[in-house]
Parts: C-alpha cells; structure tokens; sequence
C-alpha cells in the first residue's frame, strides 16, 4: 500500500455533517486513548434478550475482533453501534463522552461506519452514487444558486472514488454500474464507502466471507494501513483462523453476554472456540450416521445453468449426509435449484434409486421422491400467514390429500398433528399462524411439510441459518432418524462448524462445480476453505 | 447504457406507428394533427411525468385522475362562480395539490398503509369531493379568462412573434402544453440524474435499506415524490379544464391515472422502483397519445381502440424484457467454463 | 361552501336528519290543504329549475307542496323520505328513480297503502306507478333529425358523438335522428332496433350520411381528441356534427374553435349547458334540444293535487305524460335564456323558504 493517508483531506462532505466529526480529537487526548467505551448494553427484543450487560472498549488505532457464534449478539451489537438500532440500557461514550446513537446519521457524525454483512449497494447506482451515497457531493455553488437545486458533483466524487478504488485494489472506473460487478468486487465498494467518510471506527462485519484469496489480502493490506493511521477498526468474523491473522485484541460474545477477551498473545483458535461455544469442541452435536451402500442419488455431468462450470458427477447414498460446502456465490443453491426443477440444467443425468428421472419442474421432482427445503424459509418455505396445518399439508394436497379437487380436511389434519408430534413442534394448536411461531418452529414447520412427502431424497438449503442452538440440535436429531430411514440428504451450509460436524463427506463447489470431495479423515475448515477458492479458470 | 438502449427502443417503436399511420393516410404528419398530437401529449405527459416520481420509489398513484377533476372544477368553480382572482385561486389550487400529496405521502410512509390503498381512496374521496362542492354542476369559463387560457392556447414562437410570422410559423408552432411539459422535463430531468434528491430516491427504489443505512431520510424523499405527482396533477387538471374550456366533476380525468402509469410503463418507468428516465416517459406518453390518434386517422374502428393500445404495449414492454433475457443468457454464456460449453452444445 | 362541506361530513347521519327535518315541519304545517312530496335523484342545480315548477303547480292547485333532494343520489335515501312522508299521511309523492329495479317493489309496497306515486325523469317501468311524466329521448331524436333535415335540407354528411353507445338514452336519441332522415312513419317510443355503429351510413335513400359515430366514454377530453381527428379526416366533406350528451357539444366547440373551422360546419346540440347557450346566441350552435325540468315539476304536482282533491288527473293510457324537448334557436334563445334565469330564481326562492341546501 501506499503511504498515503487513507482518507484523503479534500474528501469532503457536506459542511453540515461535517463539524463534530473533527472535534474528537482533542477530547480523546484525556481519554486513555478510548474512541468507545459501551458499558452494559442490553437489548430486548420481543422474547429473547439479544444483549446482556456487555462491556466493552475500542482504542484508538487497533483491530479488535469480535467474535461468537451465530446468534450470540455480534451483529446486534455493531448495528447498535452504526445507528441502526439502539440499545434497551446501557451507556456508549465516544471520546469519552456519552452519547445517544440512535440514527445512522449520527453515527456517521461520531465518525462510526458499518460495512455491513450483506451487502447494502443500490446496483442502479455506480460506484461513485453509492460511495457518496446519503453524503453526495454537492456543487460548491454560483452565488449560490447551484446550492438550492443541490446537484450533484460527479466528476469530483468520480475522482475521488477512483482514489479511494485504488486504495481497495478495485481498478476500475467509478461510472461503473454497480449491478456489473462481481460480488467480490461489491463488498470492496462497500469497503470503500467506508473510507470515503471521515471515519474513526470502522466496523467490517464478515467482509470475507465472500472474498477470494486475493482479495483477502488486500483487505488485511487495507485494514493495517488504516490502523497504521490511527483508525480504530472492529473486526467480525467467523474465520477464526483470519482473525489471529488480523486483530490486536478478541472480545467473544456468547448468548449475548461478553465471555471474555484475548490479548494478543492469547489469541489462538481453541482459546477463542472454548469461549465462544462454552464447552469443548467435540460436544459439538455428534451426529450418528446410517449410511448404505445403496446409491439413492445420482447426478452425472450436469451443468449448472445460472452457473455453468465443468460438469459436476455425485452420488448420494441411503442415510448419508453429503453436506457441500464452498463460499457465498460458488452456485450451491442455484445447483439444488437445478437439481429440483426450477432451472433446466444445460446438460447432465440426474439418478434416483439408479433411476434415470427426467426433471422439468418441481413437481417432477416431488414425485421422484427428491424435495428442496429451501435456504429463505420466509421467501420459500412458508407462507407465514398461513396456519401450520395448511402449510404442512400444501404439498400433498393435489395428489394424496384430496380427490376431484377437493380436499379431505380430515386426513390433512392428520397429516399435519402427526408431523408436529414426530417433530416436537411447539405450538397452540394446529390453527396458529406460522409467523408467530419462533425460528425454530417455523424451520421445522418446514421440513415437516416435506417429511409429510415421504421423501427419498432430501435437498436442504442452509437448514440451520438464523435459528438458536437448542432448535439446531433438534434438526440435527431429525436429519439423523432421517438418515435412519434410507434418506439421502443433500445439505448445503456455510457454517463450518456444521459442515464438519454432520457430514458424512463434504464436497465443495467453486464457480458453479466441485472442486472436490472430503472423506472424513480429510475433514479440515483448510481443506474446505483450499477447495472453496479453487479457482478453475482465468488463470 | 441500458437506459440509452431502451430509448432508442422505443424511439423506434413511435417513429414506426408514425410511418406506418402516416402511409395510411397522409395527413396525420399535416400541422394540424402534429399540433394535435403534441398538445395532448404535452397535457398528458404532465401526468406522467409526476406519477413517475412516485412509480420510481416502488409506490403508485391512483388518485391522479380524480385531482386533474378536482383541481379542474375548483379553479373554474372560484374564478367564475365565487369570484375569486386568478392569483389567490391559483396560488390556492396549487396549495391544495401539493397537501394532497403531502397526506398520501404522511399516511404511506408514517402510518404505513399501502400506496395503493392510499391513493385508490384519494381516487374515491376527490371525485366525490370535485361532484359534491359544485352540485354535479359543469363549470366552465365562458368567454373570459383569455390570459389563463393562453397557458393552453397560444403556440411558440407563433403567439410571441411581432406581427403576422410567416406561414412556415404559423404551421409549425408548437403548443404551449408541450412547451411546458418540455420545462418540466427538463427541470425534473435535471432532479433525477444531477440533484442528490433523484440520487437518494433512485437509491430508495431499488434498495431502500442501503438508502436508510446511509443515513437518507427515506420518508422525506416518499413524501416529496408524491407531491411531486399530485402536484403536477393539480396543474393537469387546471391545463385540461382552461384548454375544454369546461369542466365535468362527474366525468373529466377519469382513468388518466392508467394513461400516466401506462406512459411509464411504455417509457421503461419499472414497477419494481429505481428504474426510470425522464426522456423515456415523454417517448412513452407520445406513443400512448400517437396510437389513439393513428387509430381514429387510420379509420380502424374506434371499438379496438383499447385493444390495440393493450396489444402495442404489451408487445413493447414484453419485447423489452426478452432483450434483457437475453442479455442475462450472454452474459452467462461467456462466463461459463468452456467444457460447459461443449456439454451445452451436444446435450 | 362552507355549509356544505358540514353537510358532506354529516352524510352519514343523513338519513336521520332527512327524518327529523321531515318530522319537524309537519309539526309546523297545521293547514286544511293536502301535502304532495317532490324529489329528485340528487343535489343537482338542474333540480332547481323543476322547484320552480312545483310551486307554481302547488300554488295554482292548492296544495302544500315538500321538496327533497337525496344529498348523496341514493336509493336508501329516497326509501327514508318516502317513509317518512307516507308517515305523515302525503296525499302523494312524485319521484326520480335512482334505483328503479330494486325500488320498485318499495314503491308498489306504498301504492297499495293508497298513497299515489308518479315518476318523473327518470321512470321505475316495473312499478304500479301512477304516472311516467318525462321525455321521450327517442323522440327528442327524431326532433333532432327533423332539426338537421332544415339546415341541411339539400341533404349532407354529419357526424354524431356521444360518450357511450350502449347507454338508453344514447341508444333512442341516435336511432330517432336516423329514424326521422329515413323517413320512418312517425312514432313516440323507441322501436327497439338499432342501426350498428358502422362508418358512412347512407339515410333518406343516400341523401344524408351519418359519416360515424363517435364515442369517448363519458372523457370530454376524448370527446374533443376524437373531434378533431374527426374534423382532419373529414374536414371536406363535414357538413355538421351533433353532440348528444351535455358535454359533447362543449368538446366539439373546443375543437372547431382550435381548429378554426367554426363557420365551416354546422353544430347541433343536447341539453343546456351554458357553453351552448351562448353558442346558439353567438350563432355558432344552430340548435339545442334542451329538457324542460319546470315542466316535470309542474306536471307532477299537478296531477297529485288533482288526485287529492278528487279531480281527473288526465294521465293518458300509455301512463306516459310527455313533456317535450324544447328547441332552443337562435329565434327563441333570449326568450329562453331570459325564462331559465327567472325558474332558477324562482326555484331558489321557494328552496330558501323551505330551507333547503342548495347547489
């Protein structure tokens, strides 16, 4: 990196944004050098307490990580931080003195800055609109009148951001559309948003987790040189093993309370793990696998449509649990889309029960025997308004739960009550609408309505995602009976903990194909991560 | 880019019903027609123009269609019957549409009833409104307010030139309704694509949670569009009730609403939000007020005319998206692995 | 205006007040003479020309006469009324129907209490009314066809615009000017068969042409849009264009104006809007076939009072009480004018003393 200063001076905002962002610096002289200082920050939401009394303090120019599992108040903690919810209790002082965060302009004011975990870019914008965005630069005004119309100075942000652009190792121009970009490339325009604002703190929340190699990197490149000149960053990953590369001190969150914190030297990836899970790593739930030799799913040389990369060649066995892996945007989902129906692939066999099935929609897939729980439980796999009864029994309603159209109500219900004791679904009554039930019933309402199906293959996306631990074991419970009766499960997940936990073997996508399979004793996050950024192409 | 292609797209879709009507019959590009042409699109346009403010942050307006009757009725009914001076009523008028959209704008964003919604009942309450104020009474102008009628009625640069101007003049000057739509799109071109407001409201329709996390104040952009739209509404109804000359509380602007939101649609305004030019909406009004003159001059028989307009659009706004399609299909095509590439070719 | 808005905020409690008000004055009205009820189809100023109508009638044949105008044009707002009066033993009650399938069993329901009922304007065919006193549109028609047959008595080629065909009134109006140029044998009622809208329809045995037909929907601004492509097209041939609902004729006014071709064709009108009464005056509008709502309130009371006090009321056989379409010419138009502006007044007066809201 250059010796530059990250933010150059003539990045100006507007003047009214501006004042306060400047005035921290004398104040924190007299401060032990803390830019934050949180002391007992909980926050409630309705039914769970996402926060508990946490503690904690950032100093001027170092890397702090925070760390935990999903679900342990990370990113409730940073959003409360960046403006964007505020706290139940607690206190936030910023330069040693307190304040009420409360909105995203105002933290902007403090000079704190969120590059967020998903991606926050409007892609009709170009990069330049969404660096400046909410922050334009404006016309410095012809006696004025150019000021009232505030239009927008492009070709100074358009300088300014290329500047910044390079900095992020991004070397294109900042007219770029913004919906051109690979995804890689977005999350480094995010990184340069950050930049561009006259930023004390900077919080990356999982800013690798869908980076290459290279672009890694760079970001670590980025992050020293803004440590370097005196910036504070908080750093949150899952990547434990990034973050022993990258962060001067680790706080670990559990079940929203702070567990402890590593200096330097601490910090290593089982002292982080023992904090972070409570217990050792091995009572990590232990899956028990009934794995045959039958071969219930087959797919041969099949090409990922949305994806297309070198044709992909699996089996899936009766009762084992093939988990793929790989990062965000490697085609996982969009292959298990594929494999159902709902893209044709471009070429490629896919067997059931060494079967040939020709699939050209969803229900062809149903009635093979092989069903998809699909990654957005919200989007795809409830109708929330609906009550659980209906929403377990709307797959089987057209061809075994009526006649002439009409529906037997009766064996609908039965259906369903015997779904919701198999899977100890914690509810009212069958009449309850799916929204009001917790994450982890609404997730099991799900798979019950695909059990209801009686499957052979079982496709899931993201199972786990967004539901607490207790809820997690119980699915983990229900892939095992699964397993137990012959099903062949396909499970896609990004969590590595899981990935190395259930699996019977791991096979890792990258750019629309696999990379490679994982018997157990190769079982390794390494391995993983090794397969996941194997790029086949370009070079 | 893509905006670019989508206006030659659709430049080329108005300059073929031009050429296919016009070799029908000749005198749809006479003067007359042409003035003709522009004077409703100018008037039409102004509706379009506004809604498409509010189409772009992901919202719609129904209730436009009953403002142009409201406003309409109200100007003629005070400046005749009550007597007021143009000044105050318009300075009023104005005042009113801009407090029409306010409310649409406070009830969407702060008390979160859907737009739709919203304004189907402005759509309801206006008309009801306009018919119940005036007794179901037709106002009109009469034979005064020559100054106010100017604003629909003179052409430029015909109206201003010193003397009696030449027949070349005379023929092809252009009505003053377009002349203003023409300003106020070039005011609300400049809004759009150069002001940091068209910047925040292109960012809240196409992801409004980036838009609020960069600290915009999302309610204030909604709240300014659907001013913007009943606004330009407002100053609809005054043009169309000053250029008939009467105005029915009962039967004027009814389903204009459509029309505007169909010019947008034409004009490559998506329903999605955060899509939008302002070139495209005036090429779409054109289109919208072309097809209906083509199909009186064409002597096609006046009983299709909704459905040829359905069909035109229809075909214009599917072609629109096969293109994009396609698109998408190239741009995984050359991203793809090449031994893809040759599995796709022989499966 | 003001008073107004106030009554739109009430219109939920207008049933109610219509009862009360109702209630309130037949405790006022201690009096030998029998009480007749008049009401309209809602709170139009056209209504006001017909109050003059009624008291003139209640003057001239002795009776009291109430005058209600259902604020929002509902049905269930003239069965409250209706209810009320009958309540207050009316010795009749004359009424546009708002509703006329779904208020005609009320209405035969009031009639075999014994209280007499006529329609007017707008007739419930399927009730035992005593009644129906309006206008034939049909034969308002054929006195429109008799109209275009003197200005262009050497025959010619004219567009007719309405805003919808599939409309009645629409429907007899323009079958009664095609009728009347064929010279079909004179008739009062529609025939029931209409001639389809096609382009250049030869009548009088190709003496005149009805070049088409043109129709907006009930939109002015389509109405003067389809004027003007009408007047590019047919501008040579143009003889003379005839609006048939109130606003046709302003659009086509507009049109010809903008066009500058007002003295190149002529215009005939329906109804009396102010733009074509100054049009007949100015002398670019040749005729108006105009409606006459004092004679609806006249002729109504009239016969109720003459029912009450015993007297033949002289309904024809067919229950059908005409009231001709007036023609408005440039002959007649001061007269007219000057007429109209003294009923409004009159009308207005009458409603004041009642104290009644007034559009």
């Amino acid at each position: 990196m250059s010796d530059q200063r990250i933010v150059s001076d003539n990045a100006s905002v507007e003047p009214e944004a501006q004042a306060p962002a400047g005035e921290g610096k004398d104040i924190a002289q007299d401060n032990n050098g803390f830019v934050i200082e949180a002391s007992k920050i909980s926050k409630v939401f309705p039914g769970v307490q996402a926060l508990k009394d946490v503690d904690f303090a950032l100093r001027r120019g170092e890397v702090l990580a925070v760390v935990g599992e999903n679900g342990a108040g990370k990113s409730t903690l940073m959003k409360i931080l960046a403006g964007v919810d505020s706290q139940s209790s607690g206190t936030i002082k910023v330069n040693g003195e307190e304040v009420r965060i409360g909105t995203v302009d105002r933290a902007l004011e403090l000079g704190i800055t969120l590059v967020h975990q998903e991606l926050n870019l409007c892609d009709n914008l170009t990069i330049a609109d969404n660096v400046f965005l909410g922050r334009e630069k404006v016309f410095k005004g012809l006696g004025g009148v150019k000021q009232v119309a505030r239009l927008v100075d492009k070709a100074s942000s358009e300088a300014e951001t290329e500047e910044l652009l390079k900095k992020v190792g991004l070397d294109l121009p900042a007219s770029t559309l913004v919906r051109d970009l690979t995804i890689g490339s977005q999350q480094l325009v995010e990184i340069a948003k950050a930049l561009s604002i006259h930023a004390k703190v900077v919080i990356f929340d999982e800013p690798t987790s869908s980076l290459s190699g290279p672009e890694t990197e760079r970001l670590f490149a980025v992050i020293k040189d803004l440590k370097d000149h005196g910036f504070s960053v908080i750093y949150i990953s899952h990547r434990l093993g990034e973050v022993k590369h990258v962060a001067d001190r680790v706080v670990v969150l559990r079940d929203g309370e702070v567990t402890g914190e590593l200096s330097a030297d601490e910090i290593t990836k089982e002292a982080m793990i023992r904090l972070m899970v409570g217990r050792d790593i091995e009572k990590f739930y232990a899956i028990k696998h009934t794995v045959s030799d039958q071969v219930r799913l087959e797919v041969r040389d099949f090409i990922v449509p949305k994806q297309p990369g070198k044709p992909i060649n699996l089996k899936v066995h009766a009762g084992e649990i093939l988990v793929l892996a790989g990062l965000v945007g490697a085609g996982r989902t969009e292959f298990a889309q594929a494999l159902y129906g709902i893209d044709q692939p471009w070429a490629g066999k896919i067997l059931i029960d060494e079967k040939e099935v020709q699939i050209r929609d969803p229900i062809d897939a149903i009635r093979a025997g092989m069903l998809l729980v699909p990654e957005d439980r919200k989007l795809h796999g409830l109708v929330t308004e609906m009550d659980v009864m209906n929403n377990i029994a709307l797959p089987g309603l057209k061809d075994r739960l009526s006649k002439f159209g009409i529906i037997n109500a009766q064996k609908a219900q039965g259906v369903s009550a015997e779904m919701v004791t198999k899977l100890d679904i914690r509810l009212h009554d069958l009449t309850q609408i799916a929204q009001t039930l917790s994450g982890g019933n609404q997730q099991k309402v799900v798979l019950g309505k695909w059990l209801s199906m009686e499957p052979r293959v079982l496709l899931l996306d993201e199972p786990t995602r967004g539901i607490d631990v207790v809820a997690k074991e119980e699915v983990y419970k229900l892939m095992e009976r699964l397993s137990e009766s012959g099903v062949a499960m396909l499970v896609i997940s990004s969590e590595m903990q899981e990935v190395l936990s259930i699996a019977d073997r791991i096979a890792v996508m990258c750019e629309g194909t696999v990379t490679g399979e994982l018997l157990p004793d190769q079982f390794s996050e390494e391995n993983v991560l090794k397969l996941a950024t194997e790029t086949t192409r370009h070079g | 880019m893509v905006n670019m292609k989508r206006i030659a797209g659709i430049s080329i879709l108005l300059l073929a019903i031009v050429a296919i009507t016009t070799i029908v019959d000749v005198r749809f590009l006479s003067p007359y027609n042409v003035r003709n042409v522009l004077r409703w699109t100018g008037l039409f346009g102004i509706l379009s123009l506004g809604v498409a403010f509010v189409i772009i942050t992901g919202g719609i307006d129904l209730s436009m269609g009953s403002v142009v009757a409201m406003i309409g009725t109200f100007s003629a009914y005070l400046m005749v019957r009550q007597g007021m001076p143009v000044g105050p009523t318009l300075l009023l008028m104005l005042a009113l549409s801009l407090l029409l959209g306010l409310a649409h704008g406070l009830l969407i964003t702060k008390v979160r009833v859907q737009p739709f919604v919203v304004t189907l009942c402005g759509l309801f309450i206006y008309r009801g409104m306009a018919r119940f104020v005036v007794g179901d009474m037709t106002q009109g102008y009469g034979t005064g307010f020559i100054g106010l009628k100017n604003l629909v009625k003179s052409r430029f640069p015909q109206s201003f030139w010193p003397g009696t101007p030449p027949q070349f003049i005379m023929d092809w000057s252009i009505p003053m309704p377009f002349v203003i739509l023409l300003i106020l799109a070039l005011i609300l071109a400049l809004v759009l694509n150069k002001s940091v407001y068209g910047r925040h409201l292109l960012a809240l329709g196409n992801n409004e949670r980036a838009a609020r996390y960069s600290g915009i104040h999302t309610h204030r952009i909604i709240i300014i569009a659907y001013m913007i739209s009943s606004g330009f509404a407002g100053l609809a109804g005054l043009l169309f009730s000053l250029d008939l000359n009467t105005v029915q509380p009962s039967a004027s602007g009814q389903m204009y609403e459509l029309y505007a939101i169909a010019g947008c649609v034409v004009g490559g305004i998506s329903l999605r939000g955060g899509e939008g030019n302002i070139a495209g909406v005036i090429i779409g009004t054109a289109i919208v007020r072309v097809l209906y003159n083509a199909i009186n001059i064409a002597g096609i028989a006046t009983q299709l005319e909704f459905a040829v307009l359905g069909v035109v659009i229809l075909i214009g706004v599917s072609v629109d998206e096969i293109v994009k399609m396609i698109g998408e299909k190239r741009r995984i095509m050359e991203s793809a692995d090449p031994e893809a590439l040759a599995k796709k070719a022989s499966a | 205006m003001k008073s107004k808005m106030c009554v739109f905020a009430l219109v939920l409690l207008l049933a109610f007040t219509a009862m009360s008000w109702a209630g309130g004055r037949g405790e006022a009205a201690v009096d030998e003479k029998p009480t007749v009820a008049f009401m309209s189809n809602g709170p139009y100023e056209f209504w006001v020309y017909a109050a003059a109508g009624v008291e003139q009638a209640a003057e001239e044949f002795g009776v009291n006469a109430e005058f209600f105008m259902p604020p929002g044009g509902l049905p269930e707002e003239q069965q409250r009324f209706i209810e009320a009066m009958v309540a207050r033993d009316v010795a009749g009650i004359a009424i546009s129907v708002t509703d006329p399938e779904n208020l005609a069993p009320f209405l035969n329901e009031i009639i075999e209490m014994g209280v007499p009922i006529v329609t007017h304007d707008s007739d419930a065919p399927a009730s035992n009314r005593l009644a129906f006193v309006g206008m034939s549109n049909y034969a308002a028609g054929r006195t429109a066809g008799r109209t275009i047959r003197e200005a262009l008595p050497d025959g010619g080629n004219f567009i007719v615009s309405v805003g919808r065909l599939d409309a009645q009134n629409a429907i007899e109006r323009r079958q009664g000017i095609i009728d009347e140029l064929n010279g079909e044998p004179d008739a009062f009622f529609y025939p029931g068969t209409m001639t389809p809208d096609r382009p250049d329809i030869a009548l009088g045995g190709g003496k005149w042409t009805l070049i088409d037909t043109i129709v907006d929907a009930g939109d002015p601004i389509r109405a003067k849009s389809n004027a003007e492509d009408a007047i590019l097209r047919h501008r040579e041939r143009l003889d003379l264009m005839i609006g048939l609902w109130s606003y046709s004729t302003p659009a086509i006014i507009s049109a010809a104006q903008d066009a500058g071709v007002m003295d190149e064709f002529i215009i005939v009108a329906f109804d009396q809007e102010e733009e074509v009464l100054q049009g007949i005056k100015d002398g670019y509008v040749y005729a108006s076939m105009a409606q006459d709502p004092f004679m609806y309130g006249y002729k109504s009371v009239e016969i109720l009072a003459k029912i009450a006090h015993g007297q033949d009321p002289g309904i024809p056989d067919d229950k059908f009480v005409d009231v001709p379409a007036p023609v408005i010419t440039r002959e007649n138009i001061d007269e007219v004018w000057d007429m109209f502006r003294q009923q409004l007044a009159e009308g207005r007066q009458f409603l004041d003393e009642l104290g009644i809201d007034q559009p």
